[in-house]
């Protein structure tokens, strides 16, 4: 490794340059150059700056080139392209943008990592982005002493909100794909149940088995290189057992073994995403924008003074510090929802399974789901609300009235309608976990660059 | 896990048994959650970690899909909980997998079934099925106050009021329900107001006088019971009365009933200061008793329920939710076909909740299984045959007291209807029964759960029921026996009425009693001045009649009996000579032969002068018997006196028939029999004096009976196949059955009845082991080899040890130094093969009554000593002495020996006779022929046991047994169950 790469003070111009946008790196450009310019060994060193886990880009018998094409995919879509970026220049400082931008011949760009498309999109200008731009700023103030050595005081509040708004990510995609994957299961077991009677059955289950497969794999990719990739080490074998059961059960048309897979698949579903909830509201709570908020405002309290108060920078500045706090307030609303349509979930699941049995368990569990719902719906004037009020009513008169085939198909409307919802702000929780990416991506590199 | 035998009942770290009970916690859980904010409540999180913990160990015993399933989420869904609230799980959430080897033993306190009785509050938990029921009388509660519930009886309708209706008003199903005072449950009896008292009074010393104050209240103010509950309560008060159809059964005094029912009323429409709520139930039967009190009537229509039968979902309820809590599982199709034998029976809850506790005890650790439902005979007669079941293992003794408390507490009714009676312990012990046979007797029915035994202060205090009406439905023998019982008291009626008509006729002796009527008036002992009256005047007139008869017979017969007297005379001596020669030497025999041969000339020149007579075949025979008998005793002297087999020619059993020809018939009733046959013995009894016959002065029936009893030694013979001695029965007319004024009398020996019996032979002894096992041997094996293949001919030392009778594979032998012991637990099939083989047959009933009775109507075969144990084998209690000491040999007690020189004809072993059982005479034969009819599947034995009781030695004691057993351990009473051998004369 050259010198270079362990100095603290990284040359001026370089903080001054401009970093290109995912859509402006050729991936095939990026891959070559890193090929070219790192071995082995120093590849293994990036990816452990990175927080990526080396052997997991690949086999034993991938070679080099493939596992960087990997690190690249991967640090696209966790939004951290700039950090990589800033640890190939910081290493080989000859590097230029020129380098790895698309040009006429090499037009394929990185891939886009869109947000979650919501039902209702944020400002014209999103709060995260104004962070982002601030933290950016940030770093254009690194020269001045005093900003360096405010946000050297403040190292540690950064440090963590990154890494918390990593982990937010990890987790809500890991839901996300959690989501995806029960809709698979859902087709899965819909063909489970025509059998043995249907053998058409098998035929659906053809089709279906891969897609679900596809899905696990999804999962696991993402699982491999997440934060909390030790903790899911043990579902996350699980599944992949699940995922070698339902080919083979499917395969060999074996209805026992797709019934012991599937049932093993929904226990999975079934536990984790509400783990992965209770996680990630965990997280959200431990991220305390407040804190960065303050920091930066009291970094910025002493430009108020100096020539570079009335600067767009810290203008910059002050308007991603404004931003911090309305996005707190929308992630707190946000995942106070998603815990509350989560526990409501967990609630639901619970009687969806004794169903078939009587409403014994519904009875006993509307108790805590009516007053549940009704929370949530109380303040809400939406059409969405409106309708889960009516089934609400209808239900609840249904389980007083002890109609049995009523209040059955009265609670599976119930369950849709509020799983719709659930749905909604679990976009909309995705979005915002995807937005804050921009703000950790810029957190990474200030830390990088006071480092 | 190891195997758990025996489940200890759930702890905190036992595995659930069931989904239920993983179901009940999961909901205890979620209550607790709700109560209060759990989130930072440790013990809460620790309860929820022990729960996943148990219900993750439960899935051993849970084999079922679904249950697996259901368990499964619920241990996810707590699982979500803990990691919500940021706590960590246990490691292990995967419910353990299921093992058939380590599905638990049930323990039988789990029982979740009641059998015959009704739920109570305390099994509101285990209650299902009346759901929407419950949910109508809760409305009805609401809008009245007044509660009936009606219903057939076993529709359930207590079940429902008192584990249905009154745990849900405890937990508050209606507004403030739960803080009602709900009183004890009520059932009328005999005394409602004296009970409601009861009930409302105070636990104090002062309790006494308090209850006589207020039950006098009670009866004079229909306010009261409402001022008592008003001034103890405030609040609402329930009152419920449960079967209340006793207030027009078992209440006799109409004007208890009647202030009983209104204060129930006036409580039921007081509004102030709180309102005030009567429930009661009652059997649909007796509906129209209300239409005699309207007010009461008119307010409980308005709140009338019925209950209905249920429905097939409601049956399933019942049957599987108490199961489905104590993990009690049913094999595949059991609860269907359960439904489908009780669907639309109102009546048949009491049926099914009996044999779902027969299904449970016979269980397979936590399974019921189609092996157990075969075993108890299906729903409708599970309960029949386990009342039979009992009653065929009880020794004879305790049958009939079961007989007798059974009518004690189920009595027939003028019509068709049947009165339950609540009997205190006390009550049953002073119907002269022993005491520690009653109590035997009532443990094993509260046992088999046929009676109820609610505990009093002092055991004598306890009240015993029976445990539902189904078991008078459905028990054919307690059916039979109220029939007969219903029978006694038609008769009972009909006396009365009669006596009361012939007063009302100026006592006119045309309706007096006669014949069968009076035999029958006379079985009755507790008669009124009128019926006394009558009694007695039918008897003085029926005397009356006989007497003029009597004379005009006399005139007819003087000049005949004249003659027959001395052919008697002269043959009765040759007899008494040839036995006394038998014992003398040779050389007076000879000398005796030589008067005989002198004698028989002088008799065969009388005899031929009494040939126009009525008694000339008697004379004819007379005289040709002293010829031949002269010639047979010097061919018998000429033999050893040591010889097997004495014979008496075909004329000597003629001649003994001539003997008591003249006094048969005259044997009528008690009264003229000594009359009559004191008097023709005194012509024609032989005396010893000076060797020679003699008549005596006077009439003597002790002698009478003395010559009977010799002529069965003379006529005696020992049989060829087995060298029983067979003793020579001298036919007669007699009385069979109790005597009327016999204490001991019970109902199948009556009606008392002239029986006229043939002369027979009959085994002086019981047939031995020794003779039994010569007789298996010969015949090649008893297993199915009696009663043309289809019996086992008796039981052997393969299947009980309270035998004699070996069996070394297949060959058949007495056990050491019993081989002269008497066999026992032989079946009828057995004894009458066996009779058979010896070219026998079994005595008739009459047969063997007339043998250990004669003339005299004797209550015992020795007379009338009470027995000791100088005169029977008796009163043995087989579990504090061995069965090999107890018994003796069969021709032991020679001073209880009966008239006709029988041994052991009382105690030692029953005897079976030719005869079904029946259970009374009504119908008997009066020829001595046997009753033939089966009509209770039952053949009589007599005698009495070497268990029995003194009462059951007596002559007249009669029991009925199944002639076969079907399995030794349930046969007990078999032990003590022999027999002996008849055989027919023939001309």
């Amino acid at each position: 490794m050259s010198e270079s790469t362990q100095s603290n003070n990284p040359p001026a111009h370089q903080s001054e340059d401009r970093f290109p946008e995912a859509s402006q790196v050729s991936h095939r450009k990026l891959r070559q150059t890193i090929v070219d310019l790192f071995d082995a060994a120093e590849v293994r060193l990036l990816c452990s700056d990175l927080g990526v886990i080396y052997d997991d880009l690949g086999g034993p018998d991938t070679g080099i080139s493939a596992r960087v094409d990997t690190l690249i995919l991967h640090v696209n879509r966790r939004q951290r392209l700039r950090v990589l970026l800033t640890m190939l220049r910081e290493a080989r400082p000859a590097l230029t943008w020129d380098q790895i931008q698309i040009d006429e011949n090499d037009p394929d760009a990185l891939p886009t990592v869109v947000a979650p498309r919501i039902a209702q999109p944020d400002d014209n200008t999103p709060d995260t982005l104004l962070a982002s731009q601030g933290f950016t700023a940030l770093i254009s103030l690194l020269r001045r002493p005093e900003t360096r050595e405010a946000i050297v005081r403040f190292q540690n509040d950064f440090q963590a909100a990154s890494s918390r708004i990593d982990l937010m990510n990890d987790l809500k995609l890991a839901h996300d794909l959690f989501q995806e994957l029960e809709n698979r299961y859902f087709l899965i077991e819909n063909d489970r149940k025509r059998l043995p009677g249907d053998d058409l059955a098998w035929d659906s289950l053809a089709l279906n088995e891969p897609e679900l497969g596809a899905k696990i794999d999804d999962l696991l990719s993402l699982v491999r290189q997440a934060v909390f990739a030790e903790e899911a080490k043990l579902w996350a074998e699980q599944l992949r057992k699940v995922q070698e059961m339902m080919r083979t059960a499917v395969e060999q048309s074996n209805p026992d073994q797709l019934n012991s897979a599937t049932r093993r698949l929904y226990r999975i579903i079934n536990r984790q995403p509400s783990r992965l909830n209770a996680q990630l509201i965990t997280t959200a709570k431990a991220l305390r924008l407040p804190n960065l908020e303050t920091a930066v405002t009291t970094i910025t309290a002493s430009f108020n003074q100096s020539d570079l108060a009335e600067s767009e920078l810290v203008t910059q500045i002050k308007q991603g510090s404004a931003a911090l706090s309305g996005i707190d307030a929308r992630l707190r609303r946000l995942t106070t929802e998603h815990d509350a349509w989560q526990a409501i979930d967990d609630e639901l699941r619970r009687v969806e399974t004794s169903l078939d049995s009587g409403l014994e368990e519904l009875d006993e569990a509307w108790l805590d789901l009516e007053p549940m719902t009704r929370s949530l719906l109380d303040a809400q004037t939406e059409t969405w609300a409106a309708d889960l009020q009516t089934v609400l009513a209808a239900l609840t008169q249904a389980i007083d009235d002890a109609v049995i085939v009523t209040a059955r198909r009265l609670f599976r409307r119930f369950r849709s309608q509020s799983g719709r919802r659930f749905r909604q702000v679990d976009l909309e929780l995705l979005s915002l976990c995807h937005d804050l990416q921009k703000v950790g991506e810029s957190l990474d590199l200030l830390l990088r660059t006071v480092k | 896990m190891s195997t758990p035998d025996i489940l200890l009942p759930e702890s905190e770290t036992n595995p659930y048994l069931s989904l239920v009970s993983v179901r009940d916690t999961h909901r205890e859980l979620l209550q607790r959650r709700r109560q209060d904010d759990q989130e930072n409540d440790e013990a809460f999180y620790t309860a929820v970690i022990q729960f996943m913990q148990r219900a993750q160990a439960s899935g051993i015993y849970l084999d079922n899909d679904s249950d697996r399933w259901a368990v499964q989420n619920l241990i996810d869904y707590w699982e979500n909980q803990l990691f919500h609230a940021n706590r960590t799980p246990p490691a292990e959430t995967l419910l353990a997998e299921f093992n058939p080897k380590t599905e638990p033993k049930l323990p039988d306190d789990l029982c979740p079934y009641v059998g015959l009785g009704a739920f109570q509050p305390a099994d509101g938990p285990r209650f299902f099925g009346r759901e929407e029921l419950i949910a109508h009388l809760l409305q009805e509660i609401q809008n009245r106050s007044l509660i009936a519930v009606l219903g057939p009886s076993g529709s359930g309708k207590s079940s429902i009021v008192l584990a249905g209706l009154l745990p849900r008003l405890q937990q508050g199903a209606l507004p403030d329900s739960q803080n009602w005072r709900i009183y004890p449950v009520l059932v009328p009896g005999s005394a409602p107001l004296a009970h409601l008292a009861q009930m409302l009074g105070p636990s104090t010393a002062a309790h006494g006088d308090w209850l006589i104050d207020n039950l006098e209240e009670l009866r004079q103010n229909p306010h009261h019971l409402t001022n008592l509950v008003n001034a103890a309560n405030n609040t609402t008060a329930v009152l419920v009365i449960d079967q209340f159809e006793e207030l027009f059964t078992l209440c006799q005094d109409e004007n208890e009933r009647q202030a009983f029912l209104d204060n129930l009323r006036y409580l039921a429409e007081t509004a102030v200061p709180h309102r005030h709520i009567v429930i009661f139930t009652m059997r649909t039967d007796y509906e129209s008793q209300l239409s005699k009190h309207p007010a009461f009537q008119a307010a409980a229509q308005e709140s009338l329920t019925r209950v209905t039968a249920m429905n097939a979902g409601e049956l399933r309820s019942a049957i599987e939710k108490p199961a489905e809590a104590i993990g009690l599982k049913f094999e595949d199709g059991l609860v269907d076909t359960l439904i489908r034998e009780i669907l639309g029976e109102p009546a048949a809850l009491p049926l099914l909740q009996f044999a779902l506790l027969q299904l449970w005890e016979n269980r397979e650790r936590s399974r019921i299984t189609w092996e157990a439902y075969r075993h108890i005979g299906g729903v409708m007669a599970a309960l029949e045959n386990t009342a039979e079941a009992l009653y065929t293992s009880m020794i004879p003794e305790d049958q009939i007291t079961t007989r007798r408390l059974m009518l004690r507490l189920v009595q027939p009714g003028q019509g068709l209807e049947v009165t339950r009676n609540r009997v205190r312990r006390r009550t049953l012990y002073q119907t002269g029964e022993a005491q520690d046979r009653v109590d035997r007797v009532l443990d094993k029915l509260a046992q088999a759960q046929l009676v109820h035994l609610s505990a009093g202060a002092s055991p004598e205090d306890d009240q015993i029921e029976v445990a539902h009406e189904a078991l008078v439905r459905n028990w054919l023998r307690l059916v039979d026996w109220l029939d007969e019982e219903r029978i006694h008291l038609r008769q009972r009626h009909r006396l009365t009425t009669q006596a009361e008509h012939w007063a009302d006729n100026d006592k006119n002796s045309d309706l007096l009693l006669r014949g069968p009527a009076l035999i029958e008036a006379q079985q009755f002992s507790d008669f009124n001045a009128l019926e006394q009256a009558y009694i007695d005047a039918s008897l003085e007139e029926k005397l009356r009649a006989e007497r003029e008869k009597e004379k005009i017979r006399q005139r007819e017969r003087r000049f005949s009996l004249t003659l027959g007297v001395f052919a008697v005379i002269a043959i009765v001596g040759v007899l008494f000579l040839f036995r006394a020669n038998l014992e003398t030497s040779t050389a007076q025999a000879t000398a005796n032969a030589a008067q005989i041969d002198a004698l028989s000339s002088a008799l065969t020149a009388q005899a031929i002068s009494a040939s126009s007579t009525r008694d000339s075949a008697i004379a004819n025979a007379t005289s040709t018997v002293a010829v031949s008998t002269a010639t047979a005793q010097a061919g018998a002297i000429e033999t050893s006196q040591a010889q097997s087999e004495i014979r008496l020619t075909e004329d000597a059993r003629a001649t003994s028939q001539a003997i008591w020809a003249t006094s048969t018939y005259q044997a009528e009733v008690i009264a003229t029999v000594t009359a009559e046959a004191a008097t023709a013995v005194a012509q024609a009894t032989p005396t010893r004096s000076g060797g020679l016959i003699r008549p005596t002065a006077t009439p003597d029936m002790g002698q009478l009976l003395g010559d009977l009893q010799q002529g069965a030694l003379l006529g005696a013979f020992f049989r060829e196949r087995d060298n029983m001695p067979m003793v020579y029965v001298t036919g007669s007319t007699f009385l069979m059955g109790a005597l009327p004024d016999d204490p001991d009398k019970r109902d199948n020996e009556m009606p008392l009845h002239k029986v006229t019996v043939s002369d027979f032979y009959l085994d002086a002894y019981e047939v031995s082991v020794q003779q039994f096992a010569a007789f298996l041997n010969d015949i090649g094996g008893y297993k199915n080899n009696c009663g043309n293949g289809r019996y086992d001919c008796a039981a052997t030392g393969f299947e009980t040890s309270f035998t004699m009778l070996l069996n070394n594979v297949g060959v058949f032998e007495a056990k050491a130094g019993f081989g002269s012991y008497p066999i026992n637990w032989v079946t009828w099939y057995g004894a009458q093969d066996y009779c058979r083989w010896t070219g026998s047959r079994l005595p008739t009933e009459a047969e063997w009554e007339y043998a250990v009775r004669a003339i005299d109507n004797r209550i015992y075969p020795w007379g009338s000593a009470p027995p000791d144990n100088t005169l029977a084998l008796f009163n043995v209690n087989p579990r504090t002495v061995d069965f090999f000491k107890a018994l003796q040999p069969v021709d032991a007690f020679p001073a209880g020996i009966g008239p006709f020189n029988t041994f052991n004809p009382a105690g030692s072993m029953w005897e079976w006779v030719e005869d079904w059982y029946a259970p009374n005479y009504l119908a008997a034969p009066t020829d001595g022929a046997a009753f033939l009819e089966d009509v209770t599947g039952q053949k009589v034995i007599r005698g009495g046991g070497w268990t029995s009781a003194a009462g059951d030695l007596r002559t007249a004691r009669r029991i009925g047994l199944p002639p076969a057993f079907n399995d030794v351990e349930n046969s007990l009473l078999y032990w003590g169950v022999g027999f002996r051998c008849a055989r027919t004369i023939t001309p």
